[in-house]
């Protein structure tokens, strides 16, 4: 599993490859909690994401809480099919902008 | 420059000189000794094997031919009896040709050294082997520490999977409604599987998913457990549990772990059932009249994400007949794979449900094909599945209420009084404070939103009409608002002395419990009648928010000068 | 002409220090008891005793730095490995002759 960073402004891009399980976990901290300060918008791109599990969805909790919690801005991105069924099932687009 | 290889600056050694003949013997040893080892000999292959039982050296100069036992022979030997214990073996020998060197090697020597004999390079190999053999110790003693902590971990396990067992398998799972299976790695994948009877008769179900796995997923389960049983027992409704339920999980467990979870009641008799799901695929409402599956599907986050304010314990609720099924299952079913790796999936579980000829036998065939699906590879390990049905209640038996378990969250039987005087009544509003104790009492939390509404119109009644005597008849006409407001400006400047208090009294009572709410405010008062019925129809009452109060009220009453008034607020919490 | 190396003598004496006299006198108890074994074997017949105590005189020979002297008991050790025990009786004679000299030599260091 494979993370990339860009950054567009004070926009915080990651981009996941393939699974996105425990095995993720350090590599998708490191992303946003190395990042510059002062990024305002995360955007998770799944394009090359293959599968998600409860631990993924755990993660992208952290990272709901690193950027302010209830008024974070976090949007995942480019979900296939599988991914959005995941998410979906959890209900998260209750606490993210799902695209 | 000294040439000659330096004693190694390690403890000294012992080291066995095996060889037949003498001079070979003698100059050996003085080189070994030169380094500042021991020196143990042996003439023969026999007496090397019962030199090494008695004497244990730490490295063995092996020659290969010698009578009665030869070094090869020898070796394999010495080598049984050391077992784990590294004890480099190095052969001599005048062989030249790299083959028979190689046999050597092959026989379980590690190293040989030919003739005639270097002194510096069987230095070096000495020196050598003996780090390589501290190297093994260390390896082995490093392992043995492991393996014991290991054992500690595993017995760990063991005592925590029993503590688990009786906390989250437990309750009424055995009544005749119900039908199971249950992973017995349970602690290890998280799952928890909950029944009991409420003093009603109606039965609460919950099925668990924690994310991740081992000991942190199944921490959480306790706390899950406790509230479970403890407010079923004394009889809250479903949704007062599950919102402390997640409050809880959200205290306690770090960001980023959640339970997925299914919340059921069942009202045998309402014939109804009760549904609350955060974060589970679809589960199956089977109708025995028509054999047709009904989805139903989560509308919430999981337990332990939200806050709160923010969580939501709306339920669905389905009628059911006799007869009909809800199937609640972990996410181990749909997700168990066979041998080959292919997901049980959707699909074959709906097909079981289409084969099937008698819905007695529903869940058994559905374990059977899962079972038969996973195979040899044993990976149903993680399944966990609850087939839940309508009966009648005279056959359920009588419910054993356990009220042993769980503390009652929260105080049951108390009184507050709370008043703000003078510059502090001015400037500081004491709504969100007694909120919050108020917030302490579990079936107080679900009111929130009518208790603040009520509250505040109290405080604003007992403020403005009481303390500071505006009438509230400023607020009628077009321009009534802006000037009771300004009006309500330069009264606040002008107060110096005043005070509002709120006195709360909570009490259980036979089906719930009640709430009072008296406000006393230090104004003149104003001029209620006093009216059998309640009607409050009276000039003095306009304004002051009557209807909401009764709305939300079981009985409101004014006393004293005007400048008090009582509401009372009645729940029941166990009506289904 | 020695026998000796004596490069390699000097080396060994270096290396037994005190030990070195009773080196020289277990060499030479260890040759004659040999040397002895080594003509009955031949007497008899029993060409595999021949190469086992050719091998070991061979060894021992080298160990004291007496190359030549080793060489010869090296080709007594291969005839008796071939089982032809034709000629040993030569190189035998020959190493007895030879080990005369040595024994000389290193008594005299």
């Amino acid at each position: 599993m494979a993370i990339g960073t860009s950054t567009n402004g004070n926009e915080l891009k990651i981009q996941v490859e393939g699974r996105f399980d425990f095995s993720a976990h350090q590599e998708f901290r490191d992303a946003y909690e190395k990042a510059d300060a002062g990024v305002g918008a995360y955007v998770i791109d799944m394009a090359n994401a293959t599968y998600l599990d409860s631990s993924a969805l755990g993660m992208l909790l952290l990272l709901r809480d690193h950027a302010g919690g209830d008024s974070a801005n976090v949007k995942i991105v480019n979900c296939n099919p599988d991914v959005r069924k995941i998410l979906t099932i959890s209900n998260f687009e209750q606490l993210f902008a799902i695209e | 420059m000294d040439t000659s290889v330096s004693a190694s600056a390690e403890a000294p050694l012992k080291i066995l000189i095996a060889d037949d003949n003498q001079t070979d013997r003698m100059i050996l040893s003085a080189i070994v000794k030169k380094m500042g080892h021991a020196v143990v000999t042996a003439e023969d292959g026999l007496v090397a094997v019962e030199q090494f039982k008695a004497e244990q050296p730490d490295i063995i100069l092996l020659d290969v031919m010698m009578p009665n036992m030869n070094g090869q022979d020898a070796a394999v030997q010495i080598k049984q009896l050391a077992g784990e214990d590294m004890v480099p073996i190095i052969f001599l020998t005048s062989l030249q040709d790299a083959q028979d060197l190689a046999a050597c090697l092959d026989s379980g020597g590690d190293d040989f050294l030919t003739k005639p004999y270097n002194k510096v390079i069987l230095q070096a190999k000495i020196n050598a082997f003996s780090r390589m053999r501290r190297m093994n110790s260390t390896l082995t003693k490093q392992r043995d520490v492991i393996r014991a902590n290991n054992e500690h971990l595993m017995h760990e396990q063991e005592v925590a999977k029993a503590v688990y067992d009786n906390v989250a398998h437990s309750g009424c799972l055995d009544s005749p409604n119900l039908k199971y299976m249950l992973s017995p790695f349970s602690v290890f994948n998280g799952d928890v599987l909950l029944a009991a009877r409420k003093p009603s008769g109606s039965m609460h179900l919950l099925l668990g998913d924690f994310t991740g796995h081992g000991l942190p997923a199944a921490i959480g389960a306790m706390p899950l457990a406790e509230i479970f049983y403890g407010m079923t027992a004394k009889g809250f409704n479903m949704a007062d549990i599950i919102r402390e339920i997640n409050m809880k999980l959200k205290n306690v467990l770090p960001v980023g772990i959640f339970c997925c979870a299914c919340m059921v009641n069942l009202s045998f008799r309402k014939q109804e059932i009760e549904v609350w799901m955060g974060g589970l695929p679809d589960y199956y409402l089977y109708r025995s009249k028509t054999g047709q599956l009904e989805n139903v599907a989560s509308s919430h986050l999981p337990l332990g994400v939200l806050s709160s304010h923010a969580f939501d314990a709306t339920t669905q609720k389905f009628k059911l007949d006799l007869g009909d099924k809800f199937y609640m299952w972990s996410d181990g079913i749909i997700e168990a794979r066979s041998p080959q790796g292919d997901l049980y999936g959707e699909p074959r579980l709906q097909s079981v449900f289409k084969n099937n000829q008698d819905p007695e036998q529903l869940f058994d065939e559905i374990v059977h094909d899962v079972n038969h699906f996973v195979g040899e590879s044993g990976k149903d390990d993680d399944t966990t599945l609850l087939e839940v049905t309508m009966i009648d209640e005279a056959n359920l038996g009588k419910a054993a209420i356990d009220l042993t378990s769980g503390a009652v969250n929260g105080p049951t039987d108390w009184r507050m009084a709370y008043s703000l005087r003078g510059d502090t009544l001015k400037t500081f509003n004491p709504l969100p404070v007694m909120l919050n104790i108020l917030h302490d009492v579990p079936t107080l939390r679900s009111k929130s939103g009518e208790l603040y509404t009520l509250m505040a119109e109290l405080f604003s009644n007992a403020l403005e009409h009481g303390v500071l005597g505006l009438s509230s008849e400023l607020k009628k006409g077009p321009d009534g608002f802006a000037r009771y407001y300004g009006e309500r400006s330069k009264a606040m400047a002008a107060m110096t002395e005043g005070s509002v208090e709120f006195v709360f009294d909570h009490r259980p009572t036979e089906k719930g419990g009640s709430l009072l709410i008296r406000v006393t405010d230090s104004g003149k008062g104003f001029d209620y009648q006093k009216n059998i019925d309640n009607q409050f129809k009276s000039e003095g009452y306009s304004g002051r928010g009557i209807p909401l109060i009764r709305s939300i009220c079981e009985s409101i009453e004014y006393k004293g000068d005007g400048n008090i008034v009582e509401v009372v607020i009645k729940w029941q919490t166990d009506i289904s | 002409m020695s026998h000796l190396n004596l490069d390699e003598i000097n080396e060994l004496k270096d290396i037994m220090e005190d030990g070195f006299g009773e080196l020289v006198e277990a060499f030479i108890a260890d040759s004659e008891e040999k040397l002895s074994a080594l003509h009955d074997a031949l007497a008899q017949g029993n060409a595999t005793r021949v190469g086992e105590l050719g091998h070991s005189l061979k060894g021992a020979s080298g160990n004291i730095c007496a190359a030549a002297l080793a060489d010869i008991y090296k080709q007594i050790e291969h005839a008796g490995r071939d089982q032809n025990l034709d000629g040993v009786a030569d190189m035998v004679s020959q190493a007895e002759a030879v080990f005369q000299e040595v024994r000389v030599e290193l008594q005299a260091l």
